[in-house]
Order: C-alpha cells, then sequence, then structure tokens
C-alpha cells in the first residue's frame, strides 16, 4: 500500500543535507504506525512525502499505486483525496460549522448533491461522536473536539490511509485518548493509520509497528504485534 | 449548475467575510465603470446626432447650360450606376428657381436678373460607406471629370469635421475603455490577491486533502466577477439617478439603448472574470513558489 524505496529527502539547495536518508520500508494495509523520534527527525517529511506535499530528492515513494516519479500533476489530488491527514493544530475553517468543514471537503470532489452531503457528514459526524455539535463553529468546541471534527474531515472521503501529524501533541491526557480512541476504531474497521507523535507509551502500548527515526535515518522498525490483533 | 450555484455562493460568502475590503473595491470599481459609462452616454448621443447629420451629406452636380436632354439622361444613366450613389435626383434650372422664389417670397427672380441663373442640377446621396469625406472627394472628382458638368459642390468641410469628430469619439472610447479594463484589473488584483492571501492557510490545508487547483481557483473567480456586477450595477444606477435628475436641463438627451447596457454587462463580466482568474493564478503560484523556496 505503502513503498518508501531508497527515498532520500532534503530541503537544502547543497545535497547531501539529508532530512531523511535511504528511507527503504513498506507498509501493509491495515498496519497502525506509529513514527517516533525528536523534533527535526524527519516524521513530517515522512507523511508530507506520502501525500507527495513533498517530492523525493532521491528514490520512489509508490502510494495506493501513484509512484512519485511517475505521477501525473493532475493525478495528485486523487492520490491525496485516499489519504485523510489529520494535523496537531487541526487546521479547520474558521468560519465554517463542524458540519460545513466537513460537507466542504467532499463537495471539493465533486459531490455537490445536498441530501448525499448531509448524510455522509452525519455518517461521519456521528463515527466521531460530534453530531449533536456539528452547528458549532470550530473556536465553539474544546481542542479534543476540534481533532475529532479534523479526523471527521479526513474520513469523509473514506480514505483507505489516514495520517496523523502529532494528533494529540496539543491536547491533555484525557482528550488526547479520546482521539486514539477514535483512531483505534478506523483501525479495527481496517484502514491503515501513520502517527508521527513524541508519545512513546501510547506507541508501546497501541501500535502494531513503531518506527523511530533518528536525524532522518530508521533506526528501529519494530513490529509489536501482528495487525489484526485486537488493542484494548 | 450546481457547481456553478456552489462556487457563487462560496464567491459570495468570501466577499461578505472581507465585507471592508470588498465595499472599497465594489466603489473603486463603480467609479471607474460609472466614468465609462457616462462616457458611453456622450458617445452614444453624439452618434445619434451624427447619424442625422450623415443623412444630410450629399453632392451638387451642376451641369452645362444648354445641355441637350439626351445628354443629361446619359449623365443620370452614367452616375445612378455608381457603386457610391444610393440615389439621384434631377433638379431643373426652372424647377430650383422656383424653390429659390418659394423660398424668398417673391417670383421676380428673373426679371431682376434677366434670366434664371440656375443651372440643371443632379442632387447625389452617397451609399453608406461611401459618405466619409475621402469618398465623397473621390467621388466628386470622378464626377466633375465628365463632360457636360460644370462644377460639383459638397460640404467638404463640414463632412470632414464630422468624421474627425467621430474619429475622435471612437478613439476616446476605446482609450477610456482601456483605462477602464486596465483600472478593474488592478483594483480586481489588489482585492483578490487580498482575499487570497487571508485564506493561504485555509488553501494550503485544502491542496493537502485533495483540492484540485480549479476547485482553489473558483471561488475567487466567481468572488471577482460578483465584485465587478456589483460595480457595473451601482455605477448604472447613479448614471440612471444621474439622468433622471438633469433630464429636465438636458432636454434631447437620450440614455443608453438596452443593447449597449447588455454589451457594458457582458464585458465587464468577461473582464472580471478574465481578470480574477490571471489575478487568482498568478497569486496561487507566487504561494506555491514561496511555500518551495521557504522549505529549501
Amino acid at each position: 500500500m505503502i513503498a518508501f524505496e531508497h527515498v532520500h529527502k532534503s530541503y537544502a539547495v547543497r545535497r547531501g543535507d539529508w532530512v531523511l536518508e535511504d528511507l527503504h520500508l513498506t507498509v501493509e494495509p491495515g498496519e497502525l504506525v506509529f513514527i517516533l523520534g525528536h523534533s527535526g527527525a524527519g516524521k513530517s517529511t515522512l507523511l508530507k512525502l506520502i501525500t507527495l506535499e513533498e517530492r523525493p530528492t532521491r528514490g520512489t515513494v509508490e502510494v495506493a499505486g501513484f509512484r512519485s516519479d511517475r505521477i501525473r500533476r493532475g493525478e495528485v489530488p486523487q492520490l491525496r483525496r485516499r489519504c485523510g491527514v489529520v494535523f496537531q493544530d487541526f487546521r479547520l475553517i474558521r468560519d465554517k460549522t463542524i458540519s460545513e468543514n466537513v460537507a466542504y471537503c467532499l463537495r471539493m470532489t465533486g459531490t455537490l448533491e445536498k441530501g448525499v452531503v448531509r448524510r455522509a457528514v452525519a455518517r461521519v459526524l456521528h463515527s466521531v461522536g460530534l453530531y449533536g455539535l456539528r452547528d458549532r463553529f470550530p473556536h465553539e468546541l474544546s481542542g479534543g473536539e476540534q481533532q475529532r471534527a479534523a479526523i471527521g474531515r479526513a474520513l469523509i472521503h473514506q480514505p483507505p490511509i489516514l495520517l496523523a501529524d502529532e494528533p494529540t501533541g496539543n491536547l491533555d491526557t484525557r482528550t488526547g485518548d479520546e482521539v486514539m480512541e477514535v483512531l483505534l476504531r478506523l483501525h479495527r474497521a481496517g484502514t491503515t493509520i501513520l502517527v508521527a507523535t513524541h508519545d512513546e507509551q501510547r506507541a508501546q502500548r497501541l501500535a502494531t509497528r513503531r518506527l523511530t527515526l533518528e536525524q532522518g535515518r530508521v533506526v528501529e522498525d519494530l513490529f509489536l504485534r501482528p495487525h489484526g490483533t485486537e488493542i484494548y | 449548475m450546481r457547481a456553478l450555484a456552489f462556487f457563487v455562493q462560496e464567491g459570495w460568502s468570501s466577499l461578505r467575510r472581507n465585507l471592508a475590503a470588498s465595499l472599497a473595491a465594489v466603489t473603486a470599481l463603480a467609479a471607474v465603470l460609472f466614468v465609462l459609462l457616462l462616457l458611453l452616454l456622450i458617445s452614444h448621443n453624439i452618434l445619434f446626432l451624427a447619424a442625422r447629420l450623415e443623412a444630410r451629406k450629399g453632392l451638387s452636380v451642376f451641369l452645362d447650360p444648354g445641355l441637350p436632354p439626351e445628354r443629361v439622361e446619359e449623365l443620370r444613366r452614367h452616375f445612378t450606376g455608381f457603386r457610391e450613389v444610393a440615389s439621384l435626383r434631377f433638379v431643373s434650372r426652372a424647377a430650383a428657381l422656383a424653390d429659390v422664389e418659394a423660398d424668398l417670397g417673391t417670383s421676380r427672380i428673373e426679371e431682376i436678373l434677366g434670366g434664371n441663373p440656375l443651372p440643371d442640377t443632379f442632387l447625389i446621396e452617397p451609399a453608406p460607406g461611401s459618405a466619409d469625406a475621402a469618398a465623397l472627394e473621390r467621388l466628386a472628382g470622378e464626377i466633375g471629370a465628365y463632360d457636360g458638368v460644370e462644377d460639383v459642390v459638397y460640404g467638404r468641410r463640414w463632412v470632414e469635421a464630422l468624421d474627425q469628430g467621430l474619429r475622435v469619439v471612437s478613439q476616446a472610447n476605446g482609450l477610456t475603455a482601456g483605462l477602464a479594463i486596465l483600472a478593474i484589473i488592478l483594483v480586481l488584483g489588489n482585492t483578490l490577491r487580498l482575499l487570497v492571501l487571508m485564506r493561504e492557510e485555509q488553501l494550503g490545508v485544502m491542496k493537502v486533502i485533495g483540492a484540485t487547483d480549479a476547485f482553489l481557483r473558483a471561488p475567487f473567480i466567481t468572488a471577482g466577477a460578483l465584485l465587478c456586477m456589483l460595480a457595473a450595477g451601482a455605477a448604472l444606477i447613479c448614471l440612471y439617478a444621474g439622468f433622471l435628475a438633469t433630464r429636465d436641463w438636458l432636454a434631447g438627451v437620450r440614455f443608453l439603448p438596452v443593447h449597449w447596457l447588455a454589451f457594458f454587462f457582458l464585458g465587464v463580466g468577461f473582464v472580471g472574470l478574465a481578470g480574477s482568474w490571471l489575478t487568482v493564478q498568478a497569486t496561487l503560484h507566487h504561494l506555491a513558489r514561496r511555500g518551495d523556496s521557504g522549505r529549501a
């Protein structure tokens, strides 16, 4: 489903100053991968390479059948719709309600029929437990609720892959657990999830696989439990 | 159609969210368009007058005294065959004298002057498209070269002045339209750039979650077109109010006809769409490049 083939990434003009160096790994469908590492280790860059927000300097990334070295410009949005993205700072549209935020994402793919949009939004907001707050604006919600709304937005296309960049980074432990519970439910439903985080304890407790990055290199790639195993 | 309605709704909410900037843009655009409409109104009235004057353009062809009727008939056939001649009317010297006597209110001219001094005359109305000064001069030269034609007279100076005046009006219209287009693009450009920059973060998120470039551009382009339409409407209302207020002092002034207004709105809409497209395209491109260089 996701394959990195000897990927190097550098933001510098001078080559050799690698943010990611010789990354070679495959993520199978249904895995729940926690990517650990200090700030600057390359976690976010790894996620950005999956959505092709960044392109590899060397090597190739293949996601859901799209290869970074062959993909056409017009195909990039299709690839991105197969990857729901959740950000640390939620990035909801401030002047739209929660249901409008989620609906906007669906309309972007050309689904404009009101009944279809309403039903899809209701389904997603029920799944993240926010249906009752659908008419609230982001600033009227707590951090955890905003993050759940952001997950709802990421799920509206029913993507097979979900990428979460520090999804609990701005949340206290309890609300962080609530958000993780939503991610676990998605994992149980078969979604492939990659979570970039500093939180080693949660990784140890929840992940099926733990990947540790240090200065752009994979220093540990640990399969903690076979996927499909129930996590409590 | 649903997509259009969605983008118009998005464009409209984008304008409402940035009400101050939108109002400033509509005011500036309306001022530019008001000047353009005013000039169109003046042009329309000048062209209307010019059309009435055009009808009075014509040649008077004076024939040699004592020209036999066969030659007069021959000349009539020749002149009628000219492509530049729309119609030709023969006025005999007797009929001309009768006209003059009627105008002066006397029947003693022939007696006072010792004869009828007026020649037989052809009055020629030029065909449309052959009534400008150059064409009339050419026609007068050709007709004047015929045997039996004593002189050809036409109001050369006023025809030239009229043509010159119409050229000035047309150039002024072109220049004003050009300046108006430039001003529209500048005002729209600044306003839309502001709207895009205010939503920069949101655009970045939309892109990452799979929005196409067209989807990102469309709400801003419709916002630009909406701004132009609102400004055009405001300018038209102001002009019509001014026209109604001054109608008593400007007797005979006619308001712009519906088809001119339709062209005006179509033109403004087109310039609005094209200007918005260019601006949004350039701004998004700039943001994408800035993002790339920022990371480098």
